[in-house]
């Protein structure tokens, strides 16, 4: 099959042209590309870089580039005529004009030459439907401690146009030198990191995942893998791309299993995200409203004395890490507070009994986060049974319909 | 394409009653000498200006013109002599009834002389845009600005070798000359749309200046060096001119570029902006220019278009950043580009801690006013709460993974009688907008501490911000 289309033809018009005359009948030489790279650094935007040597007699020439059945930009095409070691000290080369004729996907340069020779000449632009996608392969080893890190770069050409021996740039990993055909897609392992350390976490939170079982009051437990995009955590050579990380790990026999998988987002160097992974269902909370009582103030202000009851436990035989998140604005609507402003005021009551305070970087107006750990079962294989209790004061809180009396 | 049909009709020997009725005419064609197009790029309008060698014979003469499939503004021929002024007169000026595209000349000649004649008329379907591409150094301090400008011809007429003049600001039209191109047929409406187009031949008055230069130049020699044609711009009035050296054909149909000017060194600052308003929720990379001399540019204004940004990274490969609107940049004036967000610096807006305060209770029945806490509440189920004041205290966070110092300006709106309490520099931009700036370190992480106090209900006595220098301490929970 043939698939070579009449795409990107660069054409050199060599009848002595004027600048207006377009002649039915030409002679023309057809310049091959001497180099190719494609740019995929912009997330919404392709660059193909094609380099061509270019025959030029003393005087103007005509320079025709056309792109039939391919998606370029042409309002990004950049023509330059590149510093040649050879021949750069005596030739000399001015683009004059460009002209668009109509109805065509294309345009002609009309450039002007100090004397005979070749140039060499490099054409830019942006090209659709020529993408990148990154994804992420991680084995975890089987603690859960470390893992090894692939990422992969899947190119999809689309575009209209095959480009042999391109050079890809990414903007970070190695550089890849690649032919990629027609509507092709091609895959490649771009970076590769071993013994990253992990921390592995378990969350709940009532208003954001839910009840895994709304009968008997119990959460889900969502389990995340913490990732640090930095030199201790032997990453940080570069901001990993967003993409979907599937995660395996490895089991007893020497195989892996497949344990989850996440999108995920940007992480710029020094910086760290959470990848999602699956439910754990060894570590069982139950959340309750134990108390909910109102303190009038006068007319029609109060305060609300809410106390939401935790049960926690832990079925593992090793310790873990549990972050309980609680949405005031979720409690605020729970205990029966429909207030129509989105100012949620509260304090944290004497009756709380978590042992530590909040996390200053995660907690804010609208979200109280707390960290605890967990006890292993014990040997009889019972649970250690936590119960700690959360009590909110919501303050000056009235309704709505206030008097509008100055 | 030849559309535009200029006809000369010698009747040395039939009355005009005569020639208008006669079926066999003899014509001559005289080719244009020279052609001027001033082009707008604020309008859909041209201004062509022609000039023909006529033989004219001493007594009546006629001169037919006609335009059929163009887009030529009937009310706006006009015709002058450049040579022999005073010895001919254009008498009355006759647009057929069965000819919708086409009039006649009436001329009394003194002499019998080859005459040089000057025709001028509107025309749409001929525009021009401004277009640039800018590519930033590798530090991100400096690009290469280019600047081009595109003449594209859809007006139904070609034009070969013509001096072309761009004018570059918003001139008043009464009506489209589209509008008038359709409406040429109706008879009835020509003599109210010659006078409503009055403004535009005081414009081509206006820019009648070096009217008389359109001359062709000597021919090149095909296979001399050329240079790119200068684009030279001058002021006039509120607009600006840009001329392109020598003559250009443009063909019906087609477009053609041609750069405008280049500076290879324009200093570029940049700074990243947080502006719900003008920007969206989210923290955009803005780059500064200006169009001075200190930037190599300043010779004229930078007009309205399309730019196309790219970084140089390494061996002169280009990454691209951005394709935008341009807007206007008058000369001295500082342009804006905003780039978009920068996945590489962290931005954050975080509402730490609410509370309520000065609560103040209304009384129907003695109708009086108490504030809670002052001592003297009455115990009353049907008070009402009728004045208090709202604080919000709220942290921007950075962190700067960009490996390179970066300036931050962060402007926010609060409407309402507020207050902006915080011990950062804020200043005022508006009454309800306030603004502060902070510089971060690479690697640095930030977090902006500031207090929003909103008075409500009677408590509120403005609609504006007050700035409080006052420590915010981060809450502890």
């Amino acid at each position: 099959m043939h698939y070579r289309r009449l795409y990107g033809a660069i054409a050199l018009s060599l009848c002595a042209l004027s600048v207006n005359s377009y002649a039915r009948i030409k002679l023309i030489s057809l310049p091959v590309r001497e180099h190719i790279e494609i740019q995929l650094e912009n997330k919404h935007t392709t660059i193909i870089e094609e380099e061509r040597i270019v025959p030029l007699k003393k005087g103007r020439n005509s320079i025709d580039f056309s792109w039939q059945n391919t998606a370029i930009k042409p309002e990004t095409i950049v023509f330059r005529v590149l510093p040649d070691t050879a021949s750069a000290q005596s030739l000399k080369v001015n683009v004059l004009s460009v002209s668009y004729p109509p109805n065509e996907s294309a345009l002609t340069w009309q450039v002007s030459a100090s004397q005979s020779g070749s140039a060499r000449v490099r054409i830019s632009y942006a090209i659709h439907r020529l993408e990148k996608q990154y994804h992420y392969l991680a084995r975890v080893n089987a603690d859960e401690t470390a893992m090894e890190l692939f990422q992969y770069i899947r190119v999809n050409n689309q575009s209209g146009e095959q480009f042999l021996n391109a050079g890809l740039n990414t903007g970070n990993g190695r550089p890849v030198q690649l032919s990629i055909g027609l509507n092709e897609t091609q895959e490649y392992l771009n970076q590769q990191f071993s013994s990253v350390p992990l921390e592995k976490t378990l969350t709940v939170n009532a208003a954001a995942m839910g009840y895994r079982d709304r009968s008997q009051d119990k959460l889900n437990v969502l389990m995340h893998y913490q990732l640090h995009n930095d030199a201790s955590h032997k990453l940080g050579k570069s901001p990993l791309a967003a993409g979907k990380y599937r995660i395996y790990q490895q089991d007893k026999q020497g195989g892996s299993v497949f344990i989850g998988e996440d999108q995920g987002q940007y992480t710029a160097v020094d910086d760290s995200q959470k990848l999602f992974i699956g439910k754990a269902r060894d570590v069982v909370v139950r959340r309750i409203i134990e108390r909910k009582k109102r303190k009038e103030i006068n007319g029609n202000l109060y305060n609300m004395d809410v106390l939401v009851k935790y049960e926690i436990e832990n079925f593992k035989n090793t310790p873990v890490t549990l972050t309980i998140e609680e949405s005031l604005a979720y409690l605020k609507q729970e205990s029966g507070l429909y207030d129509s402003q989105s100012f949620i005021e509260w304090q944290i009551g004497k009756d709380t009994s978590f042992k530590t305070r909040p996390l200053k970087e995660e907690t804010s107006a609208d979200k109280l986060v707390y960290q605890i750990t967990l006890p292993a079962k014990r040997k009889t294989g019972q649970p250690v049974k936590v119960q700690p209790r959360l009590n909110i004061l919501f303050n000056n809180l009235f309704s709505s319909s206030i008097s509008r009396v100055r | 394409m030849k559309n535009l049909i200029f006809l000369l009709i010698i009747l040395a020997l039939l009355s005009p009653v005569l020639t208008s009725a006669k079926n066999i005419d003899l014509s001559t064609l005289p080719d244009r000498d020279a052609v001027q197009l001033t082009i707008y790029n604020a309008e859909d309008l041209t201004l062509v200006r022609e000039t023909r060698q006529i033989s004219i014979k001493k007594g009546r003469n006629l001169l037919q013109f006609s335009w059929a499939n163009t887009r030529i503004d009937p009310t706006s021929v006009q015709l002058r002599f450049v040579s022999h002024p005073g010895q001919m007169v254009l008498g009355n000026t006759r647009y057929p009834h069965d000819k919708p595209q086409m009039l006649y000349w009436h001329i009394q000649s003194q002499t019998e002389a080859l005459a040089t004649v000057e025709i001028s008329y509107f025309t749409s379907g001929i525009s021009w845009q401004a277009d640039y591409t800018a590519i930033l150094n590798q530090s991100g301090n400096a690009m290469k600005l280019e600047s081009f400008v595109t003449v594209t011809n859809h007006s139904g007429e070609d034009y070969s070798q013509a001096e072309i003049r761009l004018v570059l600001g918003e001139i008043n039209l009464v009506e489209s000359v589209n509008a008038l191109v359709r409406e040429a047929d109706v008879r009835k409406e020509e003599l109210s749309q010659r006078r409503q187009v009055k403004k535009m031949q005081l414009a081509r008055q206006m820019l009648s200046k070096n009217s008389g230069q359109y001359y062709q130049p000597a021919p090149v020699l095909a296979d001399a060096m050329d240079s790119e044609k200068a684009i030279s711009k001058e002021s006039i009035s509120e607009y600006y001119i840009f001329s392109i050296e020598g003559r250009e054909t443009v063909k019906n149909g087609w477009s053609k570029r041609l750069r405008s000017s280049q500076a290879d060194a324009v200093a570029v600052d940049t700074v990243y902006r947080y502006r719900p308003r003008e920007y969206g929720e989210q923290l955009v990379r803005v780059l500064q220019l200006h169009n001075n001399k200190d930037s190599k540019l300043g010779e004229a204004p930078l007009p309205q278009g399309t730019i196309q940004i790219y970084q140089d990274n390494k061996e002169g490969s280009l990454s691209y950043i951005a394709g935008l609107q341009f807007n206007y940049v008058a000369i001295g004036e500082k342009a804006e580009l905003n780039t978009g967000v920068n996945p590489q610096l962290y931005f954050q807006l975080v509402n730490l801690k609410n509370w309520r305060d000065n609560i103040w209770m209304y009384y129907r029945k003695g109708k009086v006013f108490r504030r809670i806490g002052d001592g003297h509440l009455i115990v009353d189920h049907t008070a009402t709460v009728a004045g208090w004041d709202e604080h919000r205290i709220y942290v921007q966070k950075l962190k700067n993974f960009t490996g390179k110092p970066v300036k931050v300006e962060i402007r926010r709106r609060v409407t309402g009688d507020a207050v902006i309490k915080s011990s950062l520099d804020i200043k005022k931009h508006d009454f309800q907008t306030f603004e502060l700036q902070t510089a971060v370190a690479p690697g640095e992480q930030q977090a902006l501490l500031y207090e929003v106090l909103i008075k409500k209900g009677r408590n509120a006595h403005q609609n504006q911000i007050v700035l409080q220098k006052k420590p915010i301490a981060y809450p502890v929970w």
